[in-house]
C-alpha cells in the first residue's frame, strides 16, 4: 500500500502517515519520563478514539450525535460493573461492554435516525441527559455521584504499571485508527460521504441510506465504548461526570480544532484539547474566555481544522488529480459571498 | 502533524527536565504543596475560599522565614468542575512539581478522581469540602477535613431523635448534592427508626415548587428536611410558609449561605442548619474577622475554615522530625510516606471546625471528623441577617 | 383533590412559561437563520446578573435598571451576530457548525460573566412583591404570576410582529427561503439581526423576572438552554408558537409527574417522553409545516 505514482487509482491515500503516528505512539514512553506526561498521552488516545467515532458519524456521514458521551459512559460503567458485580474477567467485561453498547445504539438508532440535523442533535442530547440522570439517581445500582471503582488490570497477579497500561490503550487506539482509516478509504467511506452531501442523491445512486447510517451509528457508539473502557482502566473510577457537558464540549472542540471529516483530525484535536488546559493555567481567571475564543477562531479561520491544513498540503504535493481532493480544494477556496 | 505532537510534548518534556534538575538528588526537597480545587466552575466559591484560608496560614509562616529556613511553595491549579482535569493536575503535582502534599478537592467528583490519583502516586491528599460518603473508606493516603454528607445526616438524625420527632418529610433538588443528601438522610433516619413520610425531588430550573410542597402537606410531617441550592432553598421555604406549613425546617449546609438568607429574607427565619463551624467560639469569630479584613466580607462558611485547618495541620506535619529527616535527605517518596504517618500522628485535634466535643480524628481508619460532637445547630434569624446558635432539642419542639 | 390538581396546573403553567419563553426565543432565531443558539440561556443569565449589577451594586430604580439590562443583552446579541453568525455564514458554514460557534460564544460569555460576578449564587432583587396573594383558593405570589403574564405578552407581540406587519412577512419569507427572499429585495442579514435582538430581549426580560426565584448564578445559562432546546424540539422548532407550546407541555408534565408519579425520576422520564414523541412525529408535536418545507 505504499505510495506509488498511479494516477488511475487516485482515491486511496497512503497508509504511511497512520503508521508514522503509531510509531510515534510506540516511541512516546521512551521520550516521556514523567508519569504525568504518559497520563496525558493516554488521555490523548482515549479522546482520539472517542472522536474518531464522532468523526465517522458527523464528519463523514453528516449525522450528528450529541449522545456520544452517554455511550462513552455506558461503556465505562459496563466494563466496571461486569467485573465487580458479575466477576467477569477484564477481557470478557471489555467484550461485554462493547456488545451492550452495540445493541443499545442499534435500539436507539433505529427510531432516531429518521430525525434530521437539529432534531437529531437534540434527541441524542436528550439521550445523554437521560443516561446522566439515571446514573446520578439510581444510587443502589450505579453508586450515584461517587460512581464505582474499577479494579486495576492485572498480569500474572501483579497490577500492570503505567507504561503497560499505556501500551494497552495504544493498541486499542491503533485498532480503532486502522479501522477508521480503512473505512474512510473504502467503499463504505464513499457511501457515507454521499449520504452527507446529499441523502436523496445517494439513495438514487443505490446507496442504502438507512442501513449505512445505522451501521455508522453503531460503530461510532462502539468506538465511544472502547474509549470509555480505556478511561475506566486508566482512571480506575467511573462516575456520572463521564457524560456531563464538559465531555461533550471537549468532543466538539476536538472535532472543530482537529478538523471534521479529515483523516487525522481526531488525533490532532485530542492532542490540543488535552494539552491546552495544561498550558492555559498561566492565564488564570481568563482561562475560560481564552478557551472559548480559541474554538471560535478555529471555526472562523481554519474551518477544516489543523488536520485540514496538513492534509491539504500533503495532497497538493502528491495527488492533485484526486477528485475528492479537488472538491475539497474547491470548497476551501470558494470566495466568501 | 507529527511535528505538532513532538513540539507540544517536547516543550513539556524540557520543562520537566528543568524542574527536575532544580532538585538534584542530595539537596533537600523543596516544600511544595499543591492546592488543586475548583476556582471557576460550579463550586468555585469553595475553592477560592479554601485557598484564601490556606494562604492565611502559609503567608505568615513564609514571612517569618518558613520551616528551618525553607519557605513553603504553594502551587495552585484550577480544576473547574472537571474530574478529568483534576486527575491530570494531581498527577502533574505528584510527578512534575514534586509536590509533598495535595490540598483541595472540594467538589465530590473532583475528590473522587484525586483520591485515585493520590493512591496511585502515593502522595498524601487533604480533601476539603467534598461530601461524597465513600471517599475515605479504607483510606491510605487521603484525609478528609469536610464531614461526609452522612455525618450531616447523622447529626440531624441525632437531633431529631432527642426531640422525639417520629416522621420527617424530605425535599431535595435534582442535582447530585440534593439526591445524595436525601439518600444519606434516608439511611441515617432509618437507623433511628424515624419514618420518612415522603421524599420529593424538584428540578433546580423550576420556578414553582408547589407540586412537591402539596405532596408534603398531605403527609403532615413533624419536621421538614431540605437539600437545595441557595436560591431554590429560598423558593422551597417560601412556598412551604405561604401554604401554611409551620413545621421546623432543617437545611444542611445551604441554610448558612448568604444568597439563601438574602433571598429567603423573612421566611428564612427559624431555618435550622447543622453546622461544622461553631460561630460562638471566640477563635472562629476572630478568624472570620481577619478573613474579612483581608479578602472582603464573607458569610459564615466551612470552606475557608477547612483550608485554614488543613494548612495548620500541614505545617505541624512538615515540622515533624521524621518528615524533616526525609526532606533533608532528599528522598521524595520517604517524605510523602512520612507526611502520611505524621498526619495520623498529629491529626487528632480540634481546629476551627468542630466543637470542644469533637474534631478531626485522623488516627482512626476513616481519616476524618468524628461522627459525634462535630456539629452544632444554628438558626437563621433577623430576616437572614443573623445566624444564632441554638439548642436543637428546644428548637425542634417549636 | 381538586385543590391539588389546580395547584399542579398553576405550577405547570408558571414553570412552563419560563421554559416556553426560552423555547420561544430559541425558535425566533432558528426561524430566520436555521441556527440553534447554544448561548440562549446566557442571555437569561445576563438578564438576571445585570439586574444584580444595576439594582444592587449600582442601586438604580428598576425601570432604569431594566433599560440598562436590555442594553447589555442587546450588545451581547449583536456580538453574537457580528462575531459568530455573520462571519460563519459568509464562510458557508453548515448550520451545525454555526451551532458549535454559538457554543463557543456561550463559553466566552460565561467566562466574562465569571470575571465580573464571580462564582457565588447571587441575590436578585424582586421587581414585584414576593408576598403571598390569593387567587380564588390558590396561593401564589406576584413575581410568579408575572412570568405567566410576560409569557402571554411576548407570545402576542411575536404573533403581531410576524403576522400583522410587513416586516414580519419578510421575517417569515427569510425563514422559508433566504435566497428567494433576497431576490425579492429582503435584506436577510438585517432580518437575522432583528431576530437575534428580539430573542435576546425576550430572554433578558425573562432573566430579570426569574432571577428573584431561581437566583442569579453565572452558570445558570446552560441548564435553561437545555430546557429551551427540549421545549423547542417537543413543540417543533419551526414555529415560535409550537416551541412555546412545547415549553408549556414540559412544565405541565413536570408538575403532574411530581404530583402523581415519581418526582425523583421526573426529569429523565420527561426526556424519554420527548424521545418517544420525536419517534412518532420527527418534527415535533406541531411541526408539520416545517417538515413540508425541508
Amino acid at each position: 500500500m505504499l505510495a506509488r505514482p498511479r494516477p488511475e487509482a487516485p482515491r486511496a491515500p497512503t497508509i504511511v502517515p497512520v503508521l508514522c503516528i503509531l510509531a510515534l505512539g510506540l516511541a512516546l514512553p521512551l521520550v516521556l519520563t514523567s508519569g504525568f506526561h504518559i497520563r496525558l498521552a493516554m488521555l490523548v488516545w482515549i479522546y482520539a478514539i472517542l472522536c474518531m467515532g464522532f468523526n465517522l458519524l458527523y464528519g463523514y456521514s453528516g449525522q450528528i450525535s450529541l449522545g456520544q458521551p452517554a455511550f462513552y459512559a455506558i461503556g465505562a460503567y459496563a466494563f466496571g460493573m461486569l467485573q465487580v458485580m458479575l466477576g467477569w474477567s477484564p477481557v470478557l467485561a471489555f467484550l461485554g461492554s462493547l456488545a451492550l453498547v452495540a445493541v443499545l445504539s442499534l435500539l436507539i438508532g433505529l427510531p432516531l435516525l429518521r430525525l434530521r440535523t437539529h432534531y437529531l442533535a437534540m434527541a441524542t442530547l436528550a439521550f445523554m441527559l437521560i443516561q446522566n440522570g439515571v446514573a446520578n439517581r439510581w444510587i443502589e445500582f450505579t453508586g450515584g455521584q461517587s460512581g464505582i471503582a474499577v479494579p486495576p488490570l492485572q498480569w500474572g497477579g501483579e497490577p500492570i504499571g503505567r507504561t503497560g497500561i499505556y501500551y494497552i490503550v495504544l493498541a486499542l487506539a491503533a485498532a480503532v485508527l486502522l479501522l477508521h482509516d480503512l473505512l474512510i478509504r473504502s467503499h463504505l467511506g464513499r457511501a457515507m460521504q454521499a449520504i452527507r452531501d446529499d441523502e436523496t442523491a445517494a439513495q438514487a445512486l443505490g446507496v442504502r441510506v438507512t442501513r449505512y447510517k445505522l451501521r455508522v451509528l453503531v460503530l461510532s457508539g462502539v468506538m465511544a465504548a472502547v474509549a470509555g473502557v480505556c478511561f475506566g482502566f486508566t482512571s480506575l473510577r467511573v462516575d456520572p461526570s463521564l457524560s456531563e457537558f464538559h465531555v461533550l464540549v471537549s468532543m466538539l472542540t476536538i472535532a472543530v480544532v482537529g478538523g471534521l471529516g479529515t483523516r487525522f483530525g481526531p488525533i490532532v484535536g485530542a492532542v490540543i484539547v488535552v494539552v491546552l488546559p495544561q498550558l492555559l493555567t498561566q492565564f488564570g481567571e481568563l482561562e475560560t474566555v481564552v478557551y472559548g475564543l480559541f474554538i471560535l477562531l478555529f471555526l472562523l479561520f481554519l474551518p477544516h481544522g489543523l488536520a485540514g491544513v496538513l492534509e491539504r498540503r500533503d495532497w497538493f504535493a502528491r495527488r492533485s488529480s484526486s477528485p475528492r481532493m479537488a472538491s475539497r480544494t474547491r470548497e476551501l477556496e470558494r470566495e466568501p459571498s | 502533524m507529527k511535528r505538532t505532537t513532538e513540539f507540544l510534548f517536547g516543550s513539556a518534556f524540557i520543562a520537566t527536565a528543568t524542574l527536575a534538575s532544580g532538585a538534584a538528588t542530595a539537596a533537600p526537597l523543596d516544600l511544595v504543596i499543591c492546592h488543586i480545587d475548583d476556582r471557576s466552575g460550579s463550586a468555585a466559591d469553595t475553592g477560592i475560599e479554601s485557598l484564601n484560608g490556606l494562604n492565611m496560614v502559609l503567608e505568615p509562616l513564609n514571612e517569618a522565614g518558613g520551616i528551618n529556613g525553607q519557605k513553603i511553595k504553594l502551587v495552585t491549579y484550577d480544576t473547574k468542575t472537571d474530574p478529568q482535569l483534576a486527575a491530570n493536575f494531581g498527577t502533574r503535582c505528584a510527578e512534575d512539581d514534586k509536590g509533598l502534599l495535595v490540598i483541595g478537592a472540594s467538589p465530590s467528583a473532583v475528590a473522587n478522581s484525586l483520591v485515585t490519583v493520590a493512591n496511585q502516586n502515593k502522595i498524601p491528599l487533604y480533601v476539603l469540602a467534598a461530601a461524597s460518603p465513600e471517599l475515605t473508606d479504607n483510606a491510605v493516603y487521603q484525609f478528609r477535613f469536610g464531614p461526609k454528607v452522612t455525618q450531616d445526616s447523622i447529626a440531624v438524625a441525632n437531633a431529631l431523635e432527642q426531640s422525639g420527632v417520629k416522621g420527617v418529610a424530605i425535599i431535595n433538588n435534582s442535582v447530585p448534592f440534593g439526591i445524595t443528601g436525601a439518600a444519606s438522610a434516608a439511611e441515617a433516619l432509618g437507623k433511628k427508626n424515624i419514618a420518612i413520610v415522603t421524599q420529593q425531588t424538584y428540578d433546580v430550573a423550576a420556578t414553582d415548587v408547589s407540586p412537591q410542597v402539596i405532596n408534603v402537606m398531605q403527609t403532615s410531617p413533624e419536621a421538614i428536611l431540605v437539600y437545595p441550592y441557595p436560591a431554590d432553598g429560598a423558593r422551597v421555604v417560601r412556598t412551604l410558609r405561604q401554604m401554611g406549613l409551620e413545621q421546623p425546617v432543617i437545611m444542611p449546609r445551604v441554610g448558612m449561605m448568604k444568597a439563601f438568607r438574602e433571598l429567603a429574607a423573612e421566611v428564612g427565619n427559624g431555618v435550622l442548619v447543622p453546622s461544622s463551624v461553631d460561630i460562638t467560639r471566640p477563635e472562629v469569630a476572630d478568624f472570620f474577622k481577619k478573613y474579612t479584613e483581608k479578602y472582603g466580607p464573607l458569610a459564615i462558611s466551612a470552606s475557608p475554615v477547612q483550608g485554614f485547618d488543613a494548612g495548620t495541620l500541614a505545617i505541624a506535619v512538615l515540622k515533624d522530625e521524621t518528615v524533616q529527616q526525609a526532606i533533608q535527605a532528599g528522598d521524595l517518596q520517604a517524605a510523602r510516606d512520612a507526611i502520611r504517618d505524621a498526619t495520623q500522628k498529629h491529626g487528632d485535634f480540634t481546629g476551627l471546625q468542630g466543637t470542644a466535643k469533637g474534631g478531626y480524628r485522623f488516627s482512626q481508619s476513616h481519616h476524618g471528623p468524628t461522627d459525634d460532637g462535630f456539629f452544632v445547630f444554628v438558626k437563621v434569624g433577623e430576616n437572614g441577617a443573623a445566624l444564632e446558635s441554638v439548642d436543637t432539642a428546644t428548637a425542634l419542639k417549636n | 383533590m381538586l385543590m391539588k390538581l389546580s395547584y399542579l396546573l398553576l405550577a405547570g403553567l408558571t414553570n412552563g412559561s419560563v421554559y416556553g419563553l426560552i423555547g420561544l426565543s430559541l425558535s425566533i432565531i432558528y426561524g430566520s437563520s436555521r441556527v440553534i443558539n447554544f448561548a440562549q440561556g446566557e442571555f437569561v443569565m445576563l438578564g438576571a446578573m445585570s439586574a444584580v449589577l444595576f439594582m444592587v451594586t449600582l442601586a438604580l430604580p428598576w425601570p432604569v435598571a431594566m433599560l440598562a439590562m436590555l442594553a447589555v443583552v442587546v450588545i451581547a446579541a449583536l456580538a453574537l451576530d457580528y462575531g459568530v453568525y455573520r462571519p460563519l455564514i459568509r464562510r458557508k458554514a453548515a448550520p451545525l457548525t454555526i451551532m458549535i460557534g454559538t457554543l463557543a460564544g456561550a463559553i466566552i460569555v460565561y467566562g466574562l460573566a465569571f470575571l465580573i460576578w464571580g462564582p457565588d449564587q447571587r441575590y436578585v432583587p424582586p421587581v414585584l412583591s414576593l408576598e403571598p396573594i390569593r387567587i380564588g383558593f390558590l396561593i401564589t405570589n406576584p413575581q410568579q404570576i408575572s412570568l405567566i403574564v410576560i409569557f402571554v405578552v411576548f407570545l402576542l407581540a411575536t404573533w403581531y410582529i410576524l403576522y400583522r406587519t410587513r416586516f414580519g412577512l419578510s421575517v417569515r419569507a427569510t425563514g422559508v427561503n433566504p435566497r428567494v427572499a433576497l431576490l425579492m429585495g429582503i435584506r436577510s442579514e438585517r432580518i437575522v439581526q432583528f431576530s437575534f435582538i428580539f430573542s435576546a430581549f425576550i430572554s433578558g426580560v425573562a432573566g430579570m423576572m426569574v432571577g428573584p426565584l431561581l437566583g442569579g448564578h453565572v452558570g445558570m445559562g446552560l441548564l435553561l438552554t437545555v430546557k429551551g432546546f427540549m421545549a423547542a424540539i417537543l413543540g417543533g422548532l419551526g414555529s415560535p408558537f409550537a416551541a412555546a407550546a412545547g415549553g408549556l407541555a414540559i412544565g405541565m408534565m413536570e408538575a403532574l409527574m411530581a404530583g402523581f408519579g415519581t418526582s425523583l425520576y421526573a426529569e429523565p422520564a420527561i426526556f424519554v417522553l420527548i424521545l418517544l414523541v420525536l419517534i412518532v412525529r420527527p418534527y415535533g408535536l406541531l411541526g408539520d409545516y416545517e417538515a413540508e418545507r425541508r
